[in-house]
């Protein structure tokens, strides 16, 4: 997946996560699964990434299907090269 | 042909441009900033020469900085950019021992010049142009006066090779009164002796070239040939070797 | 947001200090894992179990524990965790991968001991990994001088056994494996309340054989021209092996490689066609290392295969289902651990030839031959490995490694100047 206009789905909890992850597969919309970045929310746990041009798609499916949503964020930016570092 | 080679390294930058058969070489500062260095280095050398940027096939960088560096044509590394600079130098070289400001290195290679096998310092400083100057600074002098202040007569063995116990270790030598020139003269020993066992480690085959910014200084020199029990020649231009090579490559391919 | 914070404050864990931790990981896995390209779909359940690193695993461990079942934390291989199962007990990997830990550990520990020993030690010390305080028992082994010393300082706060591993592979040492099993049993007896049939191993051998079959077919599908997964990929699925449910896992990596079949019979890769292919042998890897597959993956090559614990080691051989009876299950248990070739034997030499078989296996360009820092058995293994690997012509690159950033740029150049080299 391309790496800008990306946007995070947040959720209350990864089985809302996992429910909308297998809907857009069947829809043919690309995501992936990923940890949810600390700028977004204080808590850990999955997000799906979802490219811009998709989110509209994307937000359909969740309204015709009720997943419980928290937040829709775009991507935090990273400033310049990004750095290896440990974790 | 114009080639560029550019060798960002932790202390300096080098360029050289070769146009048909003239050579142009700069030398700077990299700072904190390696890609703006790299530039600098560029603008530099098209100054030097006349040539306009245009005018460059290829531009190959190699060094520390060659990953943050952002107008490459190609990025190679420091072993290969060495080795090529050295072998276009001295075609009988077999074994180089690179030393520089944060890194050790020694490239075995073959008898078309190619990289046979390569040996690198760890993290750690030991070894290397860091180390020097640290102890440069405990002694209260410049860095590129060590060699030059050595007297391997009065030779005082420093035991530790870590630079944080080295540096403790020289403070206590000057305090009990020892000359200078045989403290110097004793970490030129240790740095030899490091590296010496790393190019032991991968065999030593003649002849030996050294290269680098620690060539300048002639102690070091002494000291990995006591160590080496053979001759080492010291590169011409040594800080330059790397980038020479890097603008080799960059000629050989802009021909591709 | 899933809130796992009240599961962790029962188990009494270092809140603020964990969050330090929980900070850093999503930025970590976005750069070296979802900024690949051409990433099967079945990486969605590894993806998911990392972002959900220490909350739902943790949550099942708990779950099992409320009724009444016990956990039982193992660092190595070697710990045949059938025994476990049989007796209705769950055995997970603690091995710790985590620079963050490091720092606690060398709290205790001396400063030249290896990453994985400080991580794990820390782990536990500082209260920042929920496993390290699930687990109601630790199972050690006697595989390292730094491991057995560690044993006796975690034995001070966990319930402690310690399997002693022979240190020579002659027909005395397998038997003496055979008895230290047998000990195991009685521990893991008492300490679970529930006996161990022929039965109920028998299922276990089965259960566990599964997943290493699971991964066998993995690992088959990195042999392909064309590789369909990366290694970095490759290398999460085993990581997370370690502590997964065994028949999670055996089907989530099964269904991982259907996926993979299909692409290789599409003829269809993760990488350029021309890409240089590596074998990384040496020391384990724990979940969250991935430095040295990252600086591979990013600088032209691909890792086709990993000679390690977490790799190969983990998964070949498989142990004999038909044995009959609870003595003969036991014999069979040994037999097939003591076929795995850790440097921690001598002489250690079939080591070497499972190294030059999977080089031919896996065809791969080069070897690069690595233990963590302060291994002192794999550092020395190392000289007879690029010996042997110079008689058949396969270029070796040795490389020693913590959990650190800060040899980064240093690994960097040494992989890509050897990667210069195969080139050439």
């Amino acid at each position: 997946m391309e790496t800008d206009n990306r946007f995070y789905i947040l959720f209350p909890n990864h089985h809302q996560g996992l429910r909308l992850s297998q809907l857009l597969r069947e829809r043919g919309i690309d995501y992936l699964i990923a940890p949810t970045p600390r700028q977004l929310s204080t808590c850990c746990g999955i997000s799906l990434i979802v490219k811009g041009g998709d989110l509209e798609e994307a937000s359909q499916v969740i309204a015709e299907h009720e997943i419980v949503v928290e937040k829709i964020a775009p991507a935090p930016k990273r400033d310049g090269d990004w750095k290896y570092r440990s974790c | 042909m114009t080639g560029i080679g550019i060798d960002i390294g932790s202390i300096a930058t080098k360029g050289v441009l070769i146009k048909d058969q003239s050579y142009y070489r700069v030398i700077l500062p990299t700072g904190w900033n390696p890609r703006a260095a790299g530039h600098e280095a560029i603008a530099k050398l098209l100054a030097l020469s006349g040539v306009e940027r245009h005018g460059v096939e290829s531009v190959v960088v190699t060094g520390y900085g060659r990953v943050a560096f952002d107008s490459a044509d190609r990025i190679v590394t420091e072993i290969k950019c060495h080795a090529r600079g050295v072998s276009h130098l001295y075609p009988e070289v077999r074994t180089i021992i690179d030393i520089g400001g944060q890194d050790s290195k020694v490239i075995q290679l073959g008898s078309s010049g190619q990289v046979v096998d390569f040996a690198m310092n760890d993290k750690c400083a030991a070894g290397t142009g860091r180390f020097l100057q640290v102890m440069a600074t405990a002694l209260g002098l410049e860095v590129s006066e060590l060699g030059n202040v050595e007297d391997p007569n009065k030779l005082l063995a420093v035991s530790s090779m870590c630079t944080v116990f080295a540096e403790s270790e020289i403070v206590g030598l000057l305090a009990r009164g020892n000359p200078k020139e045989g403290i110097i003269a004793g970490l030129h020993q240790s740095v030899g002796k490091r590296v010496a066992a790393m190019a032991r480690r991968m065999g030593v085959k003649p002849q030996v070239a050294f290269t680098g910014g620690v060539a300048l200084n002639r102690g070091v020199k002494r000291a990995l040939e006591e160590e080496l029990e053979c001759s080492v020649m010291v590169v011409e231009s040594c800080q330059y070797t790397g980038a020479l090579g890097a603008a080799l490559l960059a000629c050989q391919s802009g021909k591709q | 947001m899933a809130d796992y914070r009240e599961m962790w404050s029962n188990l009494d864990m270092d809140l603020e200090k964990h969050d330090v931790l929980c900070q850093v990981l999503p930025e970590v896995f976005g750069e070296v894992y979802l900024s690949q390209q051409k990433r099967p779909r079945g990486m969605d359940f590894y993806d998911f179990v990392v972002s959900e690193i220490h909350g739902v695993r943790p949550a099942e461990l708990i779950e099992h524990q409320k009724s009444g079942g016990k956990v039982f934390g193992t660092f190595c291989v070697y710990v045949p965790d059938e025994i476990v199962f049989a007796a209705g007990g769950i055995a997970t990997g603690l091995c710790g991968g985590s620079q963050f830990w490091v720092a606690a550990g060398e709290k205790v520990l001396p400063p030249n001991t290896c990453p994985l020993i400080k991580a794990s030690v820390g782990a536990r010390l500082d209260k920042t990994c929920p496993f390290f305080r699930i687990a109601d028992m630790f199972v050690g082994e006697t595989t390292c001088d730094g491991k057995k010393k560690a044993w006796e300082i975690l034995a001070s706060e966990v319930p402690m056994h310690v399997i002693d591993i022979p240190q020579m592979k002659r027909a005395q040492d397998v038997n003496a494996f055979e008895r230290e099993i047998h000990s195991f049993i009685k521990v893991v007896e008492d300490f679970t309340g529930s006996k161990i049939s022929a039965d109920s191993l028998g299922e276990s051998i089965k259960l566990i054989n599964n997943k290493r079959k699971a991964l066998q077919r993995l690992y088959e599908a990195r042999k392909a021209a064309a590789v369909p997964i990366s290694g970095k990929d490759a290398l999460l699925v085993t990581q997370i092996a370690f502590y997964d449910d065994p028949s999670r896992c055996a089907q989530m990596a099964n269904q991982l490689s259907e996926e993979l079949e299909e692409r290789i019979s599409r003829k269809e890769g993760v990488f350029p066609e021309d890409t240089l292919r590596i074998m990384i042998s040496g020391t384990p890897m724990a979940i969250p290392n991935w430095k040295l597959h990252h600086i591979v993956e990013t600088s032209g090559a691909a890792v086709v295969v990993e000679e390690s614990c977490t790799g190969t080691r983990y998964f070949e051989n498989l142990v004999d289902e038909t044995a009959p009876t609870l003595e003969r299950q036991v014999r069979a248990l040994a037999e097939r651990y003591m076929k795995t070739n850790c440097a921690c034997f001598t002489p250690n030499s079939a080591r070497i030839d499972d190294i030059l078989r999977l080089a031919e296996e896996y065809k791969v360009d080069g070897i690069i031959d690595t233990n963590l820092q302060f291994c002192n058995l794999y550092s020395t293994e190392s000289h007879l490995v690029k010996q042997a690997l110079a008689e058949k012509n396969i270029p070796v690159l040795h490389l020693e490694t913590d959990y650190s950033e800060q040899d980064f740029e240093q690994l960097r150049t040494r992989v890509q100047a050897f990667l210069e080299m195969l080139r050439e």
